[in-house]
């Protein structure tokens, strides 16, 4: 992990959410474990889009829409098919702990700092702008 | 024929809706809004509560459906349209991925919140035939 963009990470989560940045570590949840709600979120996005000078395409980073398809959600839980899109299209999501238990309500749960650091080291790493 | 698909309810704080304004700025907050959202909030002179208002119905139509995140694509395939006495209606926008779901809502504001409650309803022949409602409420 690049500690540089980590802790620029730490800075942008514990601003957007009201934390101290010794409270922001990896494995932490942005729901569950940081409170995060849905306007934190896109202030989220915002922000890392200004800190690391990219533009986050929407859907790419927090996955909205991508279970809109019935062939994918049934009953409130992500179907097989299901769990293939979100590998393919969410590569920095850990879909095999989601797949434990794979109800579409949980899955923010499993939106990381990690995830998130995963991201941007990637978007950094290929100095992509959109 | 429509079939009643689901409850939704959010609240947000003015004060949180006005500092994420504040530190954003217009052209950031109208990526979360449709081209006819932003002449309405424009007609409101770009209010924190016109914006709130936007906000809050479409999280709550959203939760209704049972998707668990919209992020920045779900808030613009949304269309929220403010009707008057605190009414509003909202639709989704593009492929019928949710049957054409459409929603009709209220806000309920204090000074301090923005909370929005919307029934929504799809085609029946892709509404899920469990005969129970779902209901999502901001905790």
């Amino acid at each position: 992990m690049d500690s540089e963009v980590f802790s620029k990470i730490q800075e942008v989560l514990a601003a957007a959410l009201g934390l101290s940045r010794d409270e922001i570590y990896p494995e932490a949840s942005l729901t569950r474990d940081l409170g995060a709600e849905s306007i934190d979120f896109i202030d989220i996005i915002f922000r890392l889009e200004k800190t690391f000078n990219i533009k986050i395409p929407a859907g790419e980073l927090f996955p909205g829409n991508i279970l809109n398809d019935e062939r994918l959600v049934k009953d409130g839980v992500v179907t097989a098919e299901g769990l293939r899109e979100l590998r393919q299209k969410v590569p920095y999501l850990k879909v095999d702990a989601f797949a434990k238990d794979p109800q579409v309500s949980k899955l923010p749960e499993y939106f990381t700092v990690q995830m998130v650091v995963d991201y941007i080291q990637d978007r950094v790493g290929k100095n992509l702008k959109v | 024929m429509m079939r009643l698909a689901g409850l939704g309810v959010d609240l947000l704080s003015l004060a949180r809706a006005g500092a994420f304004l504040k530190r954003h700025g217009r052209a950031k907050a109208q990526r979360l809004l449709t081209c006819a959202e932003t002449r309405r909030w424009r007609r409101a002179r770009f209010s924190p509560l016109a914006f709130s208002k936007f906000f809050a119905a479409k999280e709550a139509f959203f939760k209704a459906l049972g998707r668990p995140l919209m992020g920045l694509e779900g808030f613009g395939s949304i269309e929220v349209t403010l009707l008057g006495r605190g009414r509003f209606r909202a639709r989704r926008l593009g492929p019928a991925g949710d049957g054409a779901a459409q929603g009709r809502g209220c806000f309920m504001c204090t000074p301090e919140f923005t909370a929005a409650q919307v029934m929504v309803w799809q085609k029946k022949e892709t509404a899920e035939n469990t005969g129970s409602l779902r209901e999502g409420v901001r905790p």
